[in-house]
Formats: C-alpha cells, structure tokens, sequence
C-alpha cells in the first residue's frame, strides 16, 4: 500500500488488523513511523459507494463497447 | 584510533551519496525526517534504491522519521520514534535539500495573494489534477521551472517566463518570456492579478492569475547551531545548481557552507 501527500509518497505496510468497538483498526508502519488507519461504520459506507459507482461505469462503458 | 563519527541529515540522493563515501573509514548516521529514505526523488526510484543498497553494504545506519534540531560539537539533539537523542558525531554533513525564494525573499512587495504558490506546492497540486490558473508568470528557468512548465502545459495553461538578469534562457515551452526584469510587485484583491516586473527603473504589467515562484534556490531548512551559524565541523552537501544559492549561502555562513563538491572532498580527506 502506498500513500501519497504533498510531502511526498511512502509505503504503508499492514502488521496487525484489530476490530474494536464497531471499528476497523489497521496497525502498521509508514517506512519508519509506526502507523494506524481506522475504518468506523460511515467509512465502510462511503468506500462501498465509492466501488459501486466505479462498478457501474465500467460497466456501461463495457455495454456501450459491445452494443 | 576510531575514525570521526558522522551524522548526515537528509536522505536524499546527496545525503545517501555523501553517506555512502564517508562511510568508508568511519561510522556514518543518516537521519531524514520523512520516515523513508529517498527525498524529493521518492523511496521507489531506482537511483534511491541503488543508493540505499550501497550504504546497507558499507554499514550506514539509518534513523528515518528524525527530526535533526540541534547541533553543538560532539552531539546532534534528534526526535524521532525513539523520542529525543543526543546523537554522538564529530562532524555534520547537511543535505536538506532545496526550495525556491519566497516571495518576501525575492523582495517582490504586495499582498499575501491567492494564486503565488512555490513551485514544489504547484507541481503537486496540479499532479492532483488541480488547475492552478490559465495565465501563470512563472519565475525561473531551472530544473523547479520546468517541472512546473510541463504540468502547465498539460493543463493548457498559458506561461509567461519571467527570468532573472542572467539566467539562462528557458528550455521548455513557453508562451512568453520576460527576460532580465526583475519581478517587483503582486496585484490583486483576494487573488493574484498580475506580476510587475522591474528594470532600470522602468515597470512592466504582466496579467495573470496565478504566479509560480521557482526562481533563486535556498536550503529548504536549518538545524538550529550549524548550517547558519556558521559552526565548525558542518559541511553543505546539497548539491544545488543555480548560481544564486551559492552566493547566498557563501553570504550567509561562508565558514560553514560549502559547495557540496568540495565538501564532500574536504570531509573524506
């Protein structure tokens, strides 16, 4: 996994997956920095939204491709 | 007789280079405050990983993720994952890298406007797809310019060059080019209008609506007692290419800074 910021772009290697309190705790490191990404209930909702709208426009780009 | 411990801050390519030949005859720590190696290049780019490998191999250490906050002889205070370290080197090598002039720096008088970005927030934010303005003076003709002349260009954005008495001429695509004025004045209300540009007294408007500042290279930063201090036993290993950082380093803290060839000569020695 990689992330990228103004600072510049660094790995983000997952260590330890952890779920606590309705939350997805990813635990980590970000090249020498201990790292953490926390997922709550709203985030799993907007990163499905965002796979099904992706979803769909390959989709009906690959329909119009075949029609 | 141990050799000298060294303590080079940065690790980017002159950082690592420098690292890999002093580490020759005497411990040698990088430290970088990003929390990988590689600097403005990346940690993916080959030349990086190439560097690293060879620094593994003659026994650099590595403290990534530090912050280098002061130094006096003998010592490097550092914070980093570790917390807070008196670090043990004889000698500093600092390779911070670079960034251009601000626009206090370049004496360019006006308000604080919307629209003048430094080259390196440019480049990034149109690299993120973002449109930055349609008509851009861009300061500079180097290696920051041309970068952001490339992004500009994708984006279908107008340039107007704007460089400096002396400055070699621009070798990238331009629109216009303002050669040998000075730029002197922002105008605008909450974002930038246009670029005055100065020369023997006589002053030119140039309309746009957004200025990159990629002129003048300075060190993008200090560790406090040693780049500007002129402290004995620091060396300036950033390699920098416009003639000005030199003379405004050598300005600043000529018992200090050097020219990253020479100083790195003068450390192996």
């Amino acid at each position: 996994m990689k992330v990228t910021s103004p600072v510049g772009t660094f790995p983000f290697e997952p260590q330890r997956l952890e779920l606590e309190q309705r939350r997805l705790r990813i635990e980590g490191a970000m090249g020498a920095w201990p790292a953490r990404v926390e997922l709550e209930p709203g985030d799993a909702r907007k990163i499905l939204r965002v796979l099904a709208r992706g979803l769909l426009t390959a989709l009906s780009t690959r329909s119009r491709r075949t029609t | 007789v141990p050799a000298e411990p060294v303590a080079v801050v940065g690790a980017g390519v002159a950082g690592l280079a420098a690292a890999a030949t002093l580490a020759a005859d005497r411990p040698v720590t990088v430290l970088d405050r990003l929390p990988v190696a590689g600097g403005v290049l990346g940690y993916e780019a080959q030349a990086v990983r190439d560097l690293v490998a060879r620094c593994e191999l003659v026994g650099v250490r590595f403290q990534l993720g530090t912050t280098a906050i002061r130094w006096q002889p003998g010592h490097l205070l550092a914070a980093g994952p570790r917390g807070i370290v008196w670090l043990e080197a004889e000698r500093l090598a600092f390779a911070g890298g670079g960034r251009p002039a601000t626009q206090a720096e370049l004496r360019v008088a006006g308000p604080r406007l919307a629209g003048v970005l430094p080259a390196p927030v440019a480049i990034h934010l149109m690299e993120a797809q973002a449109r930055i303005g349609r008509d851009v003076a861009l300061l500079g003709t180097g290696d920051w310019a041309r970068a952001a002349a490339r992004e500009l260009a994708h984006q279908g954005a107008r340039v107007t060059v704007v460089a400096a008495p002396g400055a070699p001429a621009p070798d990238f695509p331009h629109e216009a080019l303002v050669a040998g004025w000075r730029p002197a004045e922002v105008e605008g209300r909450s974002r930038v209008q246009a670029l005055v540009v100065e020369r023997d007294g006589v002053r030119h408007r140039i309309r746009c609506d957004a200025v990159v500042l990629a002129a003048d290279a300075r060190p993008l930063r200090n560790v406090d007692g040693a780049v500007l201090d002129g402290a004995p036993a620091v060396t300036f290993v950033q390699p920098v290419a416009e003639r000005a950082t030199h003379e405004w380093v050598a300005t600043r803290a000529s018992a200090a800074v050097n020219a990253s060839d020479q100083s790195t000569m003068e450390m192996t020695r």
